[in-house]
């Protein structure tokens, strides 16, 4: 597997006179794959992500991205043309006065031929589902209408690697699953590398890797069903397994013997019948 | 104070080419004392409908009655701020509207501004702060030193020093992890009860819409899709998928449970401790037989 970024033994604060934030951090994410790292509020995933694409640099430690190292002045723009991040407050980043305007910025900025441009808004504007609001102003939009043209502002600028920082916590489930999806899809098909932070176990528990980080160190990572084994690990930390690991821990504290993990309600179903047959 | 809603309608931008009809036909009454959850997509005019229930948007057609207050389309009403001391808003990522030095004085700005007494209004903010989860020394510090989730319960505190009577809740917890938003809905929950508060909350989880609510309003394009007791709106996922929502994971795990084993099995199930015993009850009556 083509590894595209590499973090290594990277530590940061935001000011000299604070703690850090990130202590020794390691860390490698591959071609293609979807990387999903959760922890809870201010356990430094978002800082991390920051240092991911030369927002911020590192203090000890270096960040590469395809080769190029962030330290260096010279690859940072090189850098931040293959990684983009989608923020998790909309507001914050829609700089257009209408949403077509504001998917056109990024192209804009990067010298697109105007036909280019006017298909790759078209497109991108579709797979987020907002083609009737093209001449809306942001400010008629709800916030998660606003999300989701950030998230068009981003794929059409088609980066190699897409960071979504908690990018869909303010949406519905429906629009929720919408993203997800159209992620996933342009993950298959155009072999975007993607890493989302997220609280959201059971997205983490769908992606091809885990990394788990509490007060600025990673403290767990590998396949999801290998971290979910961690369950008191995880709680410790302040996060929510999903709904059927917690039925099953009950059922188990009570007796009953799986055979195993049971990431979805249709595993833990079919695990229940299993169970009530043996009986 | 209860809230009565009476065939309102509202249109953003009314009279010019860019009118948009954001609700229509709401007729809805909320009892003193209730919580009453509103769910619906984004852009399906929950946010619309609660900026009425302060005065901040006022409606087109229609009226609202809350109290003793009525704001009526074409009449101007005087008391809106009166109106504001009642009903209070935690509006989404409340804490971009810290502004203070201190959190003791962000806390302080609402009741003064209402003419609440300076040593009434520090003693309330010495009890909030407790209650919404941070110690007394924090008063001092800065609110910009905090984390997201901390701010966030400082400036809910600052809705709370007002004493509302009603509680509005734009979805207060997105973007806090799961810890941060258990606290903080357990919080709501309890001052609704020690505080007899009416509240409502406007969510995506139905999760907390079914632990927490006694009625639920659901909201599509504008106008009201349905509306009952969380038993009611869950007991029938079929029109919920017809609007795009789903059921809370423990319905939707009760519905999987009696297909499975093909038995009928209470649906009113909305904690995990229900859910652990309803896959107790099919395991055991196997036993049984």
């Amino acid at each position: 597997m083509e590894e595209l970024i590499t973090v290594q033994d990277v530590s940061f604060r935001y000011q000299e006179d604070q703690p850090h934030v990130l202590h020794g951090v390691s860390l490698s994410v591959y071609k293609g794959e979807w990387l999903a790292i959760v922890g809870h509020n201010g356990s430094g995933k978002s800082t991390l992500a920051k240092l991911l694409n030369g927002l911020q640099l590192p203090e000890k430690g270096d960040v590469l991205v395809e080769g190029y190292n962030s330290r260096d002045e010279e690859s940072i723009w090189e850098i931040r043309r293959r990684v983009g991040i989608v923020f998790q407050n909309p507001d914050n980043q829609f700089v257009g006065t209408s949403v077509r305007d504001d998917v056109a910025f990024g192209l804009e900025n990067s010298g697109m031929a105007r036909e280019l441009m006017l298909e790759r808004i078209n497109e991108s504007v579709q797979k987020v589902r907002m083609e009737d609001y093209l001449d809306q102003e942001p400010h008629r939009l709800s916030g998660g209408q606003k999300q989701r043209v950030a998230i068009a502002g981003i794929i059409a600028l088609r980066p190699s690697i897409v960071i979504l920082d908690e990018a869909t916590s303010m949406l519905d489930p429906a629009g929720r699953k919408e993203v997800i999806q159209t992620m996933r899809k342009l993950k298959e098909e155009e072999g975007m590398t993607v890493i989302s932070i997220t609280h959201d176990l059971e997205e983490a528990a769908q992606a091809d890797r885990l990394v788990v980080m509490n007060a600025g160190e990673v403290i767990d990572e590998g396949l999801p069903a290998e971290v979910f084994k961690k369950g008191d690990m995880l709680e410790q930390i302040g996060l929510d397994l999903p709904f059927p690991l917690q039925v099953q821990r009950a059922l188990s504290e009570r007796g009953y013997d799986f055979s195993r993990l049971t990431l979805s309600q249709k595993e833990l179903v079919n695990e229940l019948w299993t169970l009530q047959s043996k009986i | 104070m209860d809230i009565t809603i009476k065939d309102l309608e509202h249109s953003y931008s009314k009279g010019t080419p860019f009118e948009r009809k954001a609700l229509s036909n709401i007729n809805l009454s909320i009892p003193s004392g209730t919580f009453q959850t509103i769910i619906g997509h984004t852009g399906s005019g929950k946010s619309t409908l609660i900026q009425h229930l302060n005065g901040l948007l006022k409606p087109t057609q229609g009226s609202i009655e809350i109290g003793d207050f009525k704001i009526q389309a074409g009449v101007k009403e005087k008391r809106l701020k009166a109106l504001r001391k009642h009903v209070g808003i935690v509006f989404q990522y409340p804490e971009h509207q810290l502004f203070e030095e201190t959190i003791e004085k962000d806390i302080l700005f609402g009741p003064l501004n209402f003419g609440v007494p300076e040593d009434e209004a520090k003693k309330r903010a010495a009890k909030l702060i407790q209650q919404v989860g941070l110690d007394e020394s924090y008063l001092s510090r800065s609110p910009f030193d905090l984390s997201g989730g901390q701010m966030r319960r400082v400036a809910i505190a600052g809705v709370l020093a007002m004493k509302p009577s009603i509680l509005i809740l734009d979805e207060p917890t997105a973007g806090l992890d799961p810890r941060g938003r258990r606290e903080i809905m357990d919080l709501f929950y309890r001052l609704h009860q020690e505080e007899g508060l009416t509240t409502i909350l406007v969510t995506h989880s139905m999760e907390d819409a079914a632990r927490f609510s006694d009625d639920i309003l659901i909201m599509e394009k504008g106008g009201i899709a349905l509306q009952g007791k969380p038993e009611t709106i869950f007991s029938n996922p079929h029109s919920l998928k017809k609007l795009s929502l789903d059921v809370p994971e423990t319905v939707q795990f009760i519905h999987r449970l009696e297909e499975r084993f093909n038995k009928n099995l209470p649906h009113s199930v909305f904690t995990l401790e229900a859910a652990v015993d309803a896959a107790l009850s099919v395991l055991q009556k196997g036993e049984d037989s």
